[in-house]
């Protein structure tokens, strides 16, 4: 669920010694938070995709869903619409928790 | 003026090592002399700034003998980075429309010299007068509210819209019939060529192409017109920077780009440009234009602009993914494409 690059290359890269030190400390962060929510951080936005399309890994049940929202599954009207749109602000803001919560709470209404 | 210089040693020069960066320094203190009509010019300090993630800059304290620059001069060198971005324009072309603004009056450095040989330092480049001020987006933005520099940078981007340089600016691409239709196609070609499946990003292309505008006249617009690319010295705008994505568009893909999420610096309610609310921007530019802006034209293209910014950080990840380029920057870049979903599905009603 979690964009590229992981938690792991930030850190290896943070190591070289040319890397800024802000840089450096933000990159370290975002593994850090990785590895404090864990992989089941998504695993009920897991279990939804896999509800809908079967088993399969993460990249493979997010190409299911981009495809069906190509085909229009998002669309005004459609009763899967809801529950779509419910699921990708979910992954979506999982993924700011990790890779930058100051966003999140600066761009959440209060 | 603030003393940033860090004294000039012939190991800190531009590419290469040793024996070959001296003489790279030589070459250039040489290509300035000629230029510049001077019997001799030396590079007193030398300094690399930081924030350009594609283009090099380097600021030069440089001593002319003879000829109309003779004296002290602080420029600043532009060139190619180590890895092209894949779009905006060349050196050259940039050098050539900056001095079509600058003649027009508007708020830019001076170009001086354009430099084609690839030989002198590495890679295309051109000189300009140096611009005292700050530039970096983070510090403008923390230095509070400033609604006379958001109504300025309102009225110079109206400006700029009303130019009428086509005839001098031929060698841009040329005038797009629907500037949304070609921005959509552009980043859905790109969108299709990455490696991971991105839903949001696919559903924003959905609803541009649902939603697209009535397209205007094209003008000749920024393309990166936002906090970051424009210095400030005392509080009030001292000069507009990063010409590069400069071409014909719909104007009002500036203005909302200028008011996109991504360049507020995490000030969120002063959406232009995280240093005013949006309506002062508006009225500096509304009163230079003569012209309302529709809010929801506007609208439309801040969705293209948070899909136009994920696709940038796409590329930009994909520097160290796949070029192998080991830049902390780039790498986290990739990891604030999920800003731009999340501005996606707010922007579009379906955030929570």
């Amino acid at each position: 669920m979690r964009d590229r690059p992981s938690g792991a290359e930030l850190v290896a890269l943070a190591q070289e010694q040319h890397q800024p030190a802000a840089l450096a400390a933000r990159g370290r962060a975002i593994a850090a938070r990785e590895r404090l929510y864990g992989d089941e951080a998504f695993a009920a936005c897991r279990a939804a995709l896999a509800a809908r399309y079967g088993a399969g890994d993460d990249g493979a049940l997010l190409a299911r869903l981009a495809a069906d929202i190509r085909a229009g599954a998002l669309d005004e009207g459609r009763p899967e619409r809801p529950a779509l749109a419910a699921l990708l602000d979910a992954i979506t803001r999982q993924k700011l928790r990790e890779s930058n919560p100051d966003y999140l709470e600066a761009f959440t209404p209060p | 003026m603030p003393d940033s210089r860090v004294p000039f040693t012939p190991t800190l020069s531009p590419v290469g090592r040793g024996c070959e960066r001296s003489e790279r320094v030589r070459g250039l203190a040489e290509f300035i002399a000629v230029k510049a009509g001077a019997q001799a010019a030396s590079i007193r300090d030398w300094r690399e700034l930081a924030g350009g993630a594609v283009l090099r800059h380097v600021r030069l304290d440089l001593e002319l003998r003879g000829g109309p620059y003779a004296g002290t001069q602080r420029w600043v060198l532009r060139a190619n980075g180590a890895t092209p971005l894949g779009f905006g324009m060349s050196r050259a072309r940039e050098f050539a429309l900056q001095r079509a603004l600058f003649a027009a009056g508007m708020k830019v450095a001076e170009p001086l010299f354009m430099c084609c040989d690839a030989g002198i330092f590495g890679a295309p480049f051109y000189l300009m007068r140096w611009v005292e001020g700050e530039s970096d987006g983070a510090a403008i933005v923390a230095a509070g509210r400033n609604d006379a520099l958001a109504e300025k940078l309102g009225a110079e981007l109206a400006r700029l819209h009303g130019l009428d340089l086509v005839p001098r600016l031929r060698f841009l691409p040329p005038q797009p019939e629907d500037a949304a239709a070609a921005r959509i196609a552009a980043l859905a070609r790109r969108l299709a060529a990455d490696a991971d499946p991105h839903p949001v990003a696919d559903w924003a292309l959905r609803w541009l192409a649902c939603h697209q505008p009535a397209p205007v006249r094209p003008m000749l617009c920024h393309g990166d017109y936002r906090t970051s690319n424009y210095r400030v010295a005392d509080r009030a705008l001292a000069a507009v920077l990063d010409w590069d994505f400069a071409g014909w568009s719909d104007p009002d893909e500036d203005i909302a780009w200028f008011c996109a999420a991504a360049w507020r610096f995490g000030v969120a309610d002063r959406e232009a440009g995280g240093i005013a609310p949006r309506e002062i921007f508006y009225r500096g530019y509304e009163a230079a234009a003569r012209r309302r802006i529709d809010p929801a034209r506007v609208h439309y293209w801040e969705v293209m602009a948070a899909l136009r910014w994920l696709v940038i950080a796409l590329m930009q990840r994909d520097r160290f993914l796949q070029q192998g380029e080991r830049a902390l920057d780039l790498a986290l870049t990739g990891r604030r494409v999920a800003e731009s979903e999340h501005e996606l599905l707010a922007l579009t009603g379906l955030g929570a």
